[in-house]
């Protein structure tokens, strides 16, 4: 997918703005507090339709403005014209139109435009808690695979009635049996969600050192992903059926546990994600520079794995995370996001820069608002 | 909320705003409309709504609409009494019928289990829809519930109770998406997704 044009009123600090994008680069320089993550965040809404910054929309409407309006127009791989539309006032809330015709269900929306981002915000990953793990995965898998994204919807719903009906049954309101329909609902769409995490994960191990390699001068780092399920420890050697019997198996093994926190324990909603360097986890060992390094190998990844599985290249949205490569490495960096898709960079240091092959048309300034190319 | 002070006017708009999807602007909308509109449109409307609740109930057998004990579809000798199509609601029977193509008898739940609002199977019409089982000659009960997390555990549950049961327990499969009510999917789809049912 393409991002031909962009327009924007009245979001963040950007009064009204309309700009034309190169298909493959755009370096968005400028000092801090600009407004350059701000025109990504803008593209991320077209895609995702949340933002990765904020949870409400009244954050990033314009101070004493009372509408926002971002519009894209988008040129798929069979050179077909899309146009999505984000539109919020206050009085009428979020709306989101397709071709000008508005988007009832936003999971409609999602996978259309694949976009990966990497920001600052991202660097809790390797650091934080296994739901950033699993946020990551599930924003990916969504976008990638359909049946992915309506799995998770049914698995998360089941699992909501599922705890509400432990709560019942701890009251004795209820018998246990009456969990049986849910058990069956979570296992079902549960196995899903960890057939396609243990793919992608598949993928990740293989591509992951490859990558590493392309940004650290280090050459001999052994990079090691595995994917932590409290089912079982070697997930990716089972089929689906086996999952589907060990996940029940143990539903019901930890029944009584389950009923007294009133809440389940067992399922891809607890897995997590580890990452190794040398045979030590990133969380616990990693320096920053290491785990920018990894994050950058791993949105590489993650960015080829779009380009294998969706029938449209991803939009990359860079978020200021090339201040401590040199301009060599940079470069040959640039070379080779830009055969991914189309990429969006945002950095203070456009002199980094020079050393790659890019012209006039690849750099926008960013200054109070304003961007020109 | 913006008002007149008209009590009359305020007091429909009040009921119309309860009805699905009708919000306080649309209900000030219909009433303006009725209050504009000719004497006869405004009796004829209340009139039709008062006849609705006298002449109709539900249908002690299978709990859709009906003007005397049972409903017409239950009364039909044409209806084949083998096959029972289990539903949510009322308008997918309406739904279902348009499409022509099924011919056996209804069993209207009254809704779907949902913990979260407090909707057990005690609260539908479950025991009366396992009662008929026994006592009617069903051979075949057809599963017609929207494809919710909610209407798949509620077919779950109906399936599992009648595991024991010889009767044939099959679903409407393919051509109705995922996540959508049956009410707005066409007739011919669901006359399909009738045809190709599927076993449980
Ligand atoms: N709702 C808003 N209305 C007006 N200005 C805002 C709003 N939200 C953020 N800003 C301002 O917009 C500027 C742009 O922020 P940002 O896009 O993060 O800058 P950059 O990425 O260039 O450092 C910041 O100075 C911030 O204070
Ligand atoms: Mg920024
Ligand atoms: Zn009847």
């Amino acid at each position: 997918m393409i991002l031909e044009n962009l327009h924007i009123t009245h979001f963040r600090n950007i009064e009204k703005e309309t700009i034309a994008f190169d298909s493959r680069v755009n370096i968005l320089y400028g000092k801090n507090g600009q407004g350059k993550t701000s025109v990504l965040e803008a593209i991320y809404l077209l895609a995702i339709t949340k933002s990765f910054k904020a949870q409400s929309d009244k954050i990033f409407l314009q101070h004493s403005q009372n509408y926002l309006d971002i519009k894209g127009g988008f040129k798929s791989a069979n050179g077909n014209r899309i146009e999505v539309r984000y539109f919020y006032s206050e009085k009428d809330g979020k709306n989101i139109f397709l071709n000008t015709n508005k988007v009832e269900k936003y999971s409609d929306l999602i996978g259309l435009i694949p976009v990966v981002l990497l920001s600052l915000e991202d660097f809790e990953l390797t650091y934080g808690v296994p739901a950033n793990r699993r946020r990551f995965l599930d924003i990916l898998l969504s976008q990638v695979h359909p049946l992915y994204l309506s799995a998770l919807q049914n698995y998360k719903r089941a699992l909501a009635q599922r705890n509400k009906l432990l709560t019942l049954i701890k009251e004795n309101k209820e018998p246990p049996y009456s969990l049986e329909p849910w058990d069956e609902q979570i296992v079902k769409n549960g196995s899903e969600i960890i057939r396609h995490r243990i793919t992608f994960i598949e993928f990740l191990s293989q591509k992951l050192a490859a990558n590493y390699r392309k940004i650290s001068s280090l050459n001999n780092e052994r990079i090691e992903v595995t994917y932590k399920s409290n089912i079982d420890d070697e997930l990716q050697k089972k089929t689906q059926q086996e999952i589907q019997e060990d996940f029940t198996r143990k539903l019901n093994e930890q029944l009584n546990g389950d009923i007294q926190k009133e809440s389940t324990t067992i399922g891809p909603h607890r897995d997590d994600l580890i990452f190794k360097k040398n045979g030590f986890p990133f969380k616990s060992y990693g320096s920053q520079g290491e785990n920018k390094t990894f994050l950058i190998a791993l949105k590489l990844v993650e960015s080829e794995y779009v380009l294998q599985n969706a029938k449209e290249e991803p939009l990359l949205l860079l978020d200021d995370i090339f201040g401590e490569l040199d301009e060599n490495r940079i470069g040959h960096l640039i070379d080779f996001i830009a055969d991914i898709g189309q990429t969006f960079i945002t950095t203070t240091v456009r002199h980094k820069f020079e050393n790659a092959r890019l012209n006039r048309q690849n750099f926008f300034e960013v200054n109070d608002g304003r961007i020109v190319q | 909320m913006n008002t007149l002070g008209i009590d009359a006017l305020d007091t429909l708009i009040n009921q119309l705003s309860k009805l699905p999807g009708i919000g306080h602007k649309t209900a000030q909308r219909l009433a303006l409309f009725i209050l504009k509109s000719e004497p006869a449109y405004s009796e004829a409307l209340a009139g039709a709504i008062i006849k609705l609740k006298q002449e109709t109930r539900l249908c002690t057998r299978c709990f859709n609409i009906a003007e005397s004990e049972l409903c017409s579809i239950c009364r039909s000798p044409q209806r084949d009494n083998h096959t029972l199509c289990v539903v949510e609601d009322i308008v997918d029977v309406m739904a279902i019928e348009s499409s022509n193509e099924y011919k056996g008898l209804y069993h209207v739940l009254g809704g779907v289990i949902s913990p979260l609002a407090g909707i057990m199977q005690n609260d539908l019409h479950m025991k009366e829809l396992f009662e008929r089982v026994e006592k009617e000659p069903i051979k075949e009960i057809l599963l017609a519930l929207n494809p919710s997390t909610e209407g798949e555990a509620t077919m779950l549950y109906i399936s599992r109770q009648l595991k024991e049961s010889p009767v044939r327990i099959t679903r409407i499969a393919s051509g109705v998406p995922i996540g959508s009510h049956l009410e707005y999917v066409d007739a011919a789809t669901i006359g399909r997704a009738i045809l190709s049912r599927q076993d449980l």
